[in-house]
């Protein structure tokens, strides 16, 4: 799931400078409301998954992100 | 004689005169500054009531406005719907404090209903209930905020959204052998309560010197349990959830698509959330009504104002197919189909 035109969304998203890789950080100062929910907005998009705003705020590098939107379309695709 | 239906025939609206602008918002908070604001919320200026200003008094501005318009006049209302969050007082009911305000009949019902964004789609929709069962030949449906008064000075997340301000709508009966207002389909999900609230001031946990204390959340916004507070995240994800399923239910209710529909006119949240819901929904950008830069997010009043202008501006026109959708605090939404009248 290295979808790079998510990665370089996500760098939008968190005025981030530079690009973003997976090993790129996402410190505690990037997490602010508007950060959180423009995030939430793009992996929606991207991914058709919601991801709790405080499971969002709790990733500190764009790996934990990814991995996390991939354990939230596990738990969407379970039958219920 | 056959069965009225019923129909809105005529919208006014009223801010208060304070605004709040986002250099202003700029200056004050310091890291953003305003063109990022309205980058990010798409709004430009917002409303405030004043110290004496309450809910009562911008409804009974807007309703003046609709009695000058000449759409209708007091002595035709025979129920007044009132939908405020910020009500004058605990009791009485705001709405039996502007019959006599407005001059209306003492024969006319009235009543307070407590919605937030969604109170204008179900107001609709009680109006259509109540004339189409005969009960009531003309409604009044006033939708009125003082949000401003529960948000704390330093609550950035609220204060750029939020506005003051309210509409009123004339809902009435005529024969015709089409619906012109509705259907509508609804939701509610409680849980969802504890992400928009003024927690504390009502009787579940009255104002105390513990209620008034102020803390400061990671995003540097201050707030006491005496104000508002809106997890913006879960509000979010709750919309993402909701809202594209309820025009889905809708527009299978009417037995249509979205492309039989003229007009969307959505509450008007933000346009980053609005943008995002247009896109989830896939509805054309140039059907989908985001005006919200004009007035800011009025809770109950942003459809009406968001419409009135939409027509002004001739993006829409009588005779259009308009979907309406309200949702927000509660969890609540609703959405319904209105064939513009006026």
């Amino acid at each position: 799931m290295s979808n790079q035109a998510f990665l370089d969304e996500l760098a939008e998203a968190l005025d981030y400078g530079g690009a973003i890789t997976a090993d790129s950080p996402l410190g505690e100062d990037i997490w602010n409301s508007m950060a959180i929910v423009s995030v939430i907005g793009l992996i929606d998009e991207h991914f058709d998954v919601t991801v709790p705003g405080e499971a969002l705020q709790k990733c500190a590098t764009v790996g934990a992100l990814i991995a996390l939107i991939e354990q939230q379309r596990k738990l969407d695709g379970e039958p219920s | 004689m056959p069965q009225p239906k019923a129909v809105v025939k005529g919208i006014a609206t009223h801010l208060p005169e304070r605004r709040l602008t986002n250099e202003q918002l700029a200056t004050e908070y310091g890291d953003w500054t305003a063109e990022k604001i309205e980058q990010k919320t798409g709004i430009v200026v917002r409303a405030v009531a004043g110290p004496e200003e309450c809910a009562s008094d911008l409804g009974y501005a807007a309703a003046q406005r609709l009695f000058e318009s000449g759409v209708c006049a007091p002595a035709d209302v025979d129920f007044l719907l009132f939908c405020t969050q910020s009500p004058d007082y605990f009791l009485p009911t705001t709405a039996c404090l502007l019959q006599d305000r407005l001059g209306l009949p003492r024969g006319a019902g009235a009543l307070d209903f407590n919605l937030g964004c969604s109170g204008f789609v179900y107001g609709l929709s009680m109006a259509k209930g109540l004339i189409e069962s005969g009960q009531a030949k003309n409604v009044l449906l006033i939708t009125s905020e003082t949000y401003s008064k529960y948000i704390h000075p330093k609550d950035r997340s609220a204060r750029t959204i939020f506005s003051d301000g309210a509409a009123a709508t004339w809902i009435t009966g005529c024969d015709s052998n089409e619906e012109l207002l509705g259907p509508f389909v609804y939701g509610t999900d409680g849980r969802g309560g504890c992400n928009l609230i003024v927690p504390a001031g009502a009787l579940r946990t009255p104002h105390s010197p513990a209620t008034a204390r102020e803390e400061t959340d990671e995003s540097g916004n201050v707030r006491a349990k005496d104000n508002l507070y809106m997890n913006g995240p879960e509000i979010f994800n709750f919309t993402l959830e909701a809202v594209h399923l309820a025009v889905r239910e809708l527009v299978a209710k009417c037995g249509r698509t979205i492309a039989d529909v003229d007009y969307v006119v959505p509450h008007q949240a933000n346009r980053f959330m609005l943008d995002h819901l247009r896109r989830k929904s896939k509805i054309p950008a140039e059907k989908f009504c985001v005006n919200v830069e004009h007035f800011g997010n009025t809770v109950s009043s942003t459809i009406p104002m968001a419409l009135e202008r939409a027509m002004q501006d001739g993006a829409v026109g009588k005779g259009a197919n308009v979907m309406i959708i309200g949702f927000g605090v509660g969890y609540s939404w609703s959405a319904g189909m209105m064939r513009l009248a006026f």
